[in-house]
């Protein structure tokens, strides 16, 4: 074993990933999923793709012609369910399992991102860091938790944010986190990322502009808002939801350095949530993400068989639970905060007491 | 103004500085030039040796400091880095490591 340090108070389940992290460290993950799922086939990618296209579309065609607002309502939900897929699609297109070309990959994922405005390389390249840090505690990108202590010292509109992004908004979290860093350069190490990126936000301010004059020109600022903007907030939501219930519960925990590993990252700290088939074949099964964390190269129609083969290889390992309202209810009603001393999240009624708790014992770390 | 600034550090590119960061020695320099120019004096004055808390520097450096930092080194690093590691040298030797 190669732990330095973990949390106090931590519990039985905790030291149990502590150890299957470790245990894990030297295995071939990858290798474990057979050659032939790596295999791309062109046409199922269309096919998703235009898929994906034609419902977001269709909705928004569907909201224009929409004889009652709740039809609109329902249609603005498909509209985003639609944005949602495309996203699912461009995500394919980023880990280059959609073709074997990089240059038609980054044309589809251009594409597939227009309606989040999301620049493609913008996207990608943050991806690659949630990829090579899921849920290490300094270092991962999407839905990183912080403690209650730093929280504290957090500037006023910074804490409004936070906290407000994992609890009752949590749908705007994906919003937030694009305003963040779809636009900054700086938020890339390397030179080429960055000039990547700036093509991309060039590509999507040229679409800006043409989307917005011709919705403007032919339907004014309320076709702007129905037909542009709320498929856009839609597509947020399932955004949102589906990338915090991945990685986030209130039994899986962030890790600090000292007890992170890539392997045991890649399929332990993953949630694979059970959808009807219709939602799965909505969403280029998306939900099936311990697999695609296991190897990103898998393209989405195969990562089901990819999944069966990570069970077999590990078995008891891959977490799978049926999608439930309640799930999500409990994550952002008591997934607020990380608690150094327990190492999960705590909610924000739960950190009052912790921080006096904390204040009056120290650090909350235990050498081991 | 302020807009135009950050739409212009959006498309122009601020930094200039490639450090392989392997290279100790590069990454020191670095750092000593860096911290000299924060603190006004010249950067022989640096010792790499000496903890950050003896120079006076505050969070808003560190944190500052290391954005800068991993453009350098073409590397992502962990904004705590400078709190982590005493001095220059334990940062620079991080970094190789990490390299």
């Amino acid at each position: 074993m190669t732990i330095t340090s973990i949390p106090e108070n931590s519990d039985a389940k905790y030291r149990e990933y502590i150890q299957r992290i470790d245990e894990l460290k030297s295995a071939k993950i990858t290798g474990s999923i057979p050659k032939e799922l790596f295999k791309k086939n062109i046409f199922r990618a269309l096919f998703g793709f235009l898929t994906s296209y034609a419902l977001y579309l269709g909705s928004i065609v569907g909201i224009a012609f929409s004889p009652h607002w709740s039809l609109a309502v329902l249609l603005m939900t498909t509209a985003g369910l639609g944005g949602w897929g495309l996203h699912c699609i461009a995500h394919d297109c980023g880990h280059g399992s959609f073709s074997n070309s990089k240059k038609f990959n980054s044309i589809i994922g251009h594409i597939s991102l227009i309606p989040l405005l999301y620049p493609f390389n913008s996207w990608r390249h943050v991806h690659n860091m949630h990829h090579g840090s899921t849920n290490h505690l300094e270092m991962d990108t999407d839905w990183r938790p912080v403690s209650r202590e730093i929280y504290d010292r957090m500037p006023f509109r910074e804490r409004t944010v936070y906290l407000f992004t994992r609890s009752i908004g949590f749908w705007a979290g994906t919003l937030h986190y694009w305003w963040v860093s779809a636009f900054h350069t700086d938020f890339y190490p390397q030179a080429r990322a960055r000039l990547e990126v700036r093509r991309s936000i060039t590509f999507i301010i040229i679409v800006l502009i043409l989307i917005f004059s011709t919705l403007w020109y032919f339907t004014g600022l309320m076709g702007i808002l129905l037909y542009f903007i709320a498929p856009l907030v839609a597509t947020h939501i399932w955004f949102s939801i589906t990338t915090l219930m991945h990685h986030t519960a209130t039994d899986v925990p962030f890790l600090e350095k000292e007890n992170w590993s890539l392997n045991g990252s890649r399929i332990l700290l993953t949630t694979d949530y059970i959808y009807p088939k219709w939602l799965l074949f909505l969403t280029h099964n998306i939900s099936v993400h311990a697999a695609h964390h296991a190897s990103p190269t898998v393209p989405f129609y195969n990562l089901q068989k990819a999944q069966k083969a990570l069970k077999d290889a590990f078995p008891g390992m891959i977490r799978e639970k049926p999608f439930k309202f309640k799930t999500l209810w409990e994550i952002v009603t008591q997934c607020h905060f990380y608690n150094p001393s327990t190492g999960y999240y705590e909610s924000a009624r739960e950190s009052n007491i912790t921080r006096s708790n904390f204040s009056a014992a120290g650090k909350g770390h235990g050498e081991v | 103004m302020g807009i135009f600034k950050s739409i212009k550090s959006v498309f122009v590119e601020n930094n200039s500085t490639v450090i392989d960061g392997n290279d100790v020695q590069a990454v020191t320099q670095w750092l000593s030039k860096r911290m000299a120019n924060q603190l006004k004096i010249d950067s022989t004055k640096i010792d790499p040796s000496k903890p950050f808390e003896e120079y006076g520097l505050d969070s808003m450096f560190a944190v500052k400091v290391t954005g800068e930092l991993e453009k350098v080194v073409e590397m992502r690093l962990s904004p705590a880095l400078l709190f982590e590691n005493t001095c220059i040298s334990d940062v620079a030797n991080v970094i190789a490591k990490a390299a």
